[in-house]
């Protein structure tokens, strides 16, 4: 259930940013919400959420930004594997925890789906956009990450508590 | 069997699939130089571009909100701007209209220097006004040569006979209208020569004078001018002083009852001479 709330929250992200990014110019940095749902589902999922999340959110986003569906599924892989591993070790899972991890991630991401495309798609030139865009993008993507993680920290133990009740009571 | 399996490795066979769709996808799309979506990705573009629309049309109304703001508050800044403008435009009018007005009264007042050569005259300015019920006197500003006035001199403007200076401080002199009770000018009508005295009336609410020991047989008319006659040495001849506006004969008495009106609008007198001398 809460794997389908993280993906459903993730969708909707997925979705507004991309209807208010077409309202801004394309030169202009835009934080990257696939990056800050897989987060969150990295650090307060298990491994199948992660993975189910991460690619069911690069598959709409790539169709959002009209192909590149390999490449974005390539470059949320190590998000999602270095989130789940420095988890534990960082003390990631509060709302400022996994605010200040999107902010990296969103670099990794970046630097991944760019090498993905140098390498497999190379008449697709995005590598000098990158160097001036995924430092802008990434603070962008910690600054909106902010809400979005602390409403979803805030509505799921609400949730959680919701159904442990229902639970005992019908037990 | 087989779901249990399949629930307890779910993250590992996530993984798998999440990599060969992933590299699968790499390949088809290396392959084709078009990009493709999908049937799921055309549906989630669709569906994107619907509400992209709908809040493109929030958008665009919330930008015509905040450009009708801005040109508000543009209007306004002009708004005050015009104001001001208006005001300084106002303020320079009514000045411009004083200094018109000024121009001509002195333009009048050098026509009647022209007018009267043996005169001697000293300018003077009109600073105060007595406005007592019995008395009407004005206090001047000297503009020059105040040693020269002394108290007893005329008083005239270009319009004709003011008054008489009663007393002299420094550079101002108080003078005593012509029209205050305890003026008199030995003065002539000037269409038959009648003599008489002019007298101020005194009263509160006008200016006028009335022409005290005018014979009975003496006729005069409404609108007939009165000058000053010389006699006395005060006041030099045939000075206007104003023109008769009522005239009230009797079947007895020696004398009637003529009422003048003065030549000076005493009430917006401004610019005067003081009569210092005459050439004979």
């Amino acid at each position: 259930m809460f794997t389908a709330i993280s993906l459903s929250a993730g969708l909707a992200l997925v979705v507004l940013s991309s209807v208010f990014a077409g309202h801004v110019n394309e030169s202009v940095a835009w934080p990257s919400a696939v990056v800050i749902a897989v987060v969150y589902a990295s650090v307060f999922r298990d491994g199948f959420g992660a993975l189910l999340t991460a690619f069911c959110l690069g598959l709409l986003s790539a169709a959002l930004v009209g192909g590149a569906r390999g490449p974005m599924l390539l470059a949320l892989l190590p998000v999602v594997a270095l989130t789940m591993g420095a988890r534990g070790r960082l003390q990631l899972q509060s709302v400022w925890g996994a605010v200040g991890w999107v902010v990296p991630m969103s670099l990794v991401f970046d630097l991944v789906f760019v090498s993905v495309m140098a390498l497999f798609q190379p008449s697709a030139s995005v590598g000098a956009r990158f160097v001036v865009q995924a430092p802008v993008t990434a603070l962008l993507s910690g600054l909106f990450a902010l809400p979005y993680i602390a409403l979803l920290a805030r509505v799921e133990p609400l949730l959680r508590e919701q159904q442990e009740r229902t639970t005992f009571l019908g037990t | 069997m087989f779901f249990e399996i399949l629930k307890r490795y779910r993250t590992s066979w996530m993984l798998l699939v999440y990599v060969l769709v992933a590299f699968g996808l790499l390949l088809v799309e290396r392959r084709h130089d078009e990009p493709g979506v999908g049937v799921l990705g055309g549906l989630a573009v669709q569906a994107t571009a619907s509400a992209q629309d709908l809040t493109d049309y929030g958008t665009a109304g919330l930008g015509d909100a905040w450009d009708r703001y801005v040109d508000l508050v543009r209007v306004n800044q002009e708004n005050e701007r015009l104001r001001a403008e208006l005001d300084r435009l106002r303020e320079e009018h009514t000045r411009l209209l004083g200094v018109m007005q000024q121009n001509a009264r002195l333009r009048a007042m050098v026509g009647f220097t022209d007018a009267w050569p043996t005169l001697e005259l000293v300018p003077a300015r009109v600073i105060a006004r007595d406005v007592t019920s019995w008395f009407r006197v004005s206090n001047l500003r000297l503009d020059v040569d105040a040693a020269r006035v002394q108290p007893g001199m005329p008083v005239v403007s270009s319009a004709g006979v003011v008054g008489y200076v009663a007393s002299v401080e420094g550079r101002y002199a108080q003078v005593v209208l012509a029209v205050d009770p305890r003026s008199s000018i030995d003065v002539l009508v000037q269409r038959n020569r009648s003599r008489g005295v002019l007298e101020g009336l005194g009263t509160r609410n006008a200016y006028d004078a009335r022409i005290a020991y005018l014979l009975r047989r003496d006729v005069v008319e409404v609108g007939d001018i009165v000058v000053t006659s010389g006699m006395g040495g005060r006041f030099p001849s045939d000075l206007v002083v104003g023109r008769i506006s009522a005239v009230v004969s009797r079947d007895f008495g020696l004398f009637q009852e003529v009422v003048v009106e003065p030549a000076v609008d005493f009430s917006r007198l401004e610019e005067v001479f003081v009569v210092v001398g005459e050439d004979r």
